[in-house]
């Protein structure tokens, strides 16, 4: 009789399936993305490009289309769309759609070239959910008004005190210089870049997902060139 | 071969044991460690699926109860209480007062709610306790509350 000797072929498949999906699931458990992790090899590699990819892109040369007030409604004439700019002025917000049927939770919010002319500062949603007019999410502040840059929740369509703050010396120059500002999102750690350089760092679970806008309020005004919507970079 | 030379049925029996070759070692361990890494995966499901909505319905819940007063020191008008995380919320009473029950155990965050700010509060809600927060001042700051 022909005596079989170690395993057959399906059953050395089927430990490597069980060894692979085990893994998987450890890394789950612990938050883990495995797509992060391919993108952070393969930029480690070199091969940045492989997940340059973008959620969401707006260049303000298409019109206000892509954008919603608190309503659903179409931007109103407090916000300009014209020649590549989005510029806005006074008390309102607007929700970028692209980022509403967005499925990451983490993400990196970017404002190209943003420059405040005036006015007490602007904002920028993320993590937030409008339902019956009313936001649900966070905001970064560059908040001349309160002279520091801050992260602040909203629930209910209420803001509330801000959960950390950066005081900025009194001398700071607030207006008139176009400035590229970030938010990364990511887990419960939210992190503000100005220029590349980090700002504030803040920690909050209570709003797990949610889309991304920018608000203004007072006597605001500013234009800026572009905003987007990309996975987080390491 | 004469006939009565030939075997006949008894020569066959009891009939031999069929006799299997012993399991080698190496395949006990292999289907030991299947064995294993299948009831692994069936726990981390488990435990996938647990930090999900099956968590939240662990444990018991306790009720908070407060008073929102505003600055000058009278009851908050048109306010609510709401509690971070779920669908509880309360209405302000004339006098300020509110009760939530069934509030989940752990730590939790109330918010108080006027027509346009909030405040928010962490406290640890414990089984079957009445946590009383006392008086809140309803007061909006522009750093955090120390």
């Amino acid at each position: 009789m022909k005596q079989f000797k170690g395993q057959s072929l399906a059953e050395y498949v089927l430990l490597l399936v069980l060894v692979a999906s085990a893994a998987i699931l450890v890394l789950r458990l612990f938050g883990f993305s495995l797509r992060q992790a391919y993108c952070d090899v393969g930029i480690a590699l070199g091969f940045a490009q492989a997940c340059e990819t973008t959620y969401c892109e707006d260049d303000f040369s298409s019109g206000k289309d892509s954008w919603a007030t608190n309503n659903g409604d179409s931007p109103t004439g407090n916000w300009q769309f014209n020649d590549g700019q989005l510029c806005a002025t006074g008390n309102s917000a607007i929700y970028n759609k692209c980022s509403q049927s967005m499925t990451p939770s983490d993400y990196t919010v970017k404002l190209d070239s943003i420059n405040l002319e005036r006015g007490d500062g602007y904002g920028i949603y993320f993590r937030s959910d409008v339902v019956d007019g009313k936001v649900n999410g966070y905001t970064f502040q560059y908040d001349p008004g309160l002279g520091a840059i801050v992260f602040r929740k909203w629930v209910d369509g209420r803001e509330l005190s801000p959960f950390a703050v950066h005081r900025v010396p009194s001398n700071y120059d607030w207006y008139g210089k176009p400035q590229d500002v970030e938010v990364k999102v990511s887990g419960d750690t939210f992190t503000a870049y100005i220029n590349g350089e980090p700002v504030l760092t803040a920690q909050d679970s209570t709003y797990p997902t949610g889309s991304a806008g920018i608000r203004t309020w007072d006597n605001t005004k500013f234009c800026m060139d572009g905003f987007g919507i990309t996975p987080n970079q390491p | 071969m004469p006939l009565e030379q030939s075997p006949t049925l008894k020569d066959f029996y009891p009939a031999p044991e069929t006799t299997q070759p012993p399991a080698r070692r190496g395949n006990k361990v292999f289907r030991y460690l299947t064995a294993c890494l299948a009831f692994l995966i069936l726990v981390l499901l488990l435990s996938n699926l647990g930090q999900g909505g099956l968590s939240s319905a662990r444990g018991g819940s306790g009720v908070v109860r407060g008073l929102v007063l505003s600055e000058n020191g009278l009851p908050l008008q048109d306010g609510y209480v709401k509690i971070l995380g779920t669908d509880l919320t309360a209405t302000l009473a004339p006098d300020g007062t509110f009760e939530i029950k069934n509030v989940p155990d752990g730590v939790r965050s109330l918010v108080v709610l006027d027509r346009y700010t909030g405040l928010e509060i962490s406290f640890s809600a414990i089984s079957g306790d009445v946590l009383d927060l006392g008086l809140i001042r309803f007061r909006i700051t522009a750093v955090p509350e120390p």
